[in-house]
């Protein structure tokens, strides 16, 4: 499957991101979407558990601070 | 299906295209909620301003109403309480729990919750409180033994906290609950880093025989905030467990009880079912450049509706199409230039 994502992906025009009230978050380019439906095991897993996802990065390759100030001496 | 413990685990790594799948999957909703930014330490290290107060009936009354209309379209839901310290607003934590379970439970929704806390009012009867609302993963820093933590993890009144944390901790081991995670983030500084090797096999003595308890090494980053940090962050070739630990722990060494990090980890920020809810009702994706426009990418509304900005949360999704992999593990510098 990671062929097909890379390939799948790399058309991804952030344009084609369509967000609703609900907090909904989809890919609406139908070539796109007909794409990853098509991918085996898309979307058809339950949503997985993350448990890094405190909201404190666990990684050192956060970058927002630096990014934050830069924007900020602009 | 009913709401509970038993939430599908990931393990500790995944690849990009599973990553993907987590992160698109509009049957899962993940919340980073921020019931007040206020708290009652002062780390020396901390980015935050504390200038926004516990969430007002307003925003309550949003979120809970966000998981009312949200939660019947959805398999999976997980929250994540940070702040500000969580405990300070406990109630408020307890109450949007109260409505989750119930709603949850009403749509046979997998429910799972965790909270970042500084641990120092995570006393026994808080985290059982938390536990029986499905708040079950914690994460807890220390910086060391109490002579180091006690310099830099301090209270508001400027005392130190660690004897508390460990008087909770300890208590919290003795109880008879086994679901969840608490896992300890060793903050790693230019002063601690020679003992902290020793530091992590005393909490492994201590707390090791209890699966709840992990641990995870972090070096201290200066993360925007007004002080000098000169004296703490570590140059980035003496980080880790390497040469700098003393003793140098061997592989047979290595502990079970450490959770090592990710190499192909994916930020929640870089998550398309990923909101964080503030105190005052702003949405964000990252909680961490908390005064930045761009990770303002909308508001709640009282009625729970989400009114989001699209051009501004598809930024954080770049990484996706770049298929960069430091771009998904931080997609702030994607955002923000």
């Amino acid at each position: 499957m990671s062929d097909d994502f890379a390939k799948v992906f790399s058309n991804l025009n952030l344009k084609d991101v369509r967000v609703d009230s609900m907090g909904n978050i989809r890919i609406t380019n139908p070539d796109i979407a007909k794409q990853i439906a098509d991918m085996k095991g898309a979307f058809d897993a339950d949503a997985l558990a993350d448990s890094s996802n405190f909201g404190t990065c666990n990684n050192t390759a956060c970058m927002a601070p630096a990014m934050d100030q830069l924007a900020q001496r602009r | 299906m009913e709401a509970g413990y038993n939430f599908p685990n990931n393990g500790d790594s995944l690849h990009l295209a599973e990553n993907f799948k987590a992160a698109w999957n509009q049957n899962h909703l993940h919340l980073i909620i921020m019931p007040t930014e206020k708290c009652n330490f002062r780390c020396v290290y901390c980015y935050e301003d504390f200038k926004i107060g516990k969430m007002k009936p307003a925003v309550l009354a949003g979120v809970k109403n966000l998981l009312r209309t949200r939660v019947p379209t959805i398999k999976s839901l997980e929250i994540n309480w940070f702040g500000g310290e969580p405990t300070v607003a406990l109630d408020t934590v307890l109450e949007v729990m109260e409505t989750a379970k119930s709603v949850c439970r009403e749509h046979n929704v997998y429910l799972r919750a965790g909270m970042t806390t500084n641990g120092f009012l995570l006393t026994a009867d808080a985290y059982r409180a938390l536990v029986d609302h499905y708040v079950v993963d914690y994460q807890i820093s220390l910086d060391g033994p109490a002579e180091f933590h006690d310099t830099t993890r301090l209270q508001a009144n400027g005392k130190g906290s660690f004897e508390q944390i460990m008087a909770n901790l300890d208590a919290i081991y003795r109880l008879p609950i086994e679901a969840g995670e608490i896992l300890l983030r060793l903050h790693l500084t230019r002063k601690n880093e020679y003992v902290l090797n020793d530091f992590a096999q005393w909490l492994e003595i201590r707390y090791g025989q209890d699966k709840r308890f992990r641990f995870t090494l972090q070096p201290v980053e200066n993360l925007g905030g007004d002080a000098d940090l000169s004296e703490l962050v570590l140059e980035n070739q003496e980080r880790g467990w390497g040469e700098n630990s003393h003793p140098v722990p061997s592989d047979e060494e290595t502990s079970g009880m450490e959770r090592k990090h990710d190499e192909s980890y994916v930020c929640y920020a870089a998550k398309a079912n990923s909101f964080v809810l503030r105190a005052d009702g702003r949405v964000g994706k990252c909680t961490v450049a908390l005064n930045n426009d761009y990770n303002t990418i909308g508001e709640l509304k009282p009625d729970g509706s989400l009114s989001l900005d699209k051009a501004k949360t598809a930024r954080w999704f770049r990484g996706w199409s770049t298929q960069n992999q430091a771009d998904l593990a931080c997609p702030a510098a994607s955002v923000f230039l």
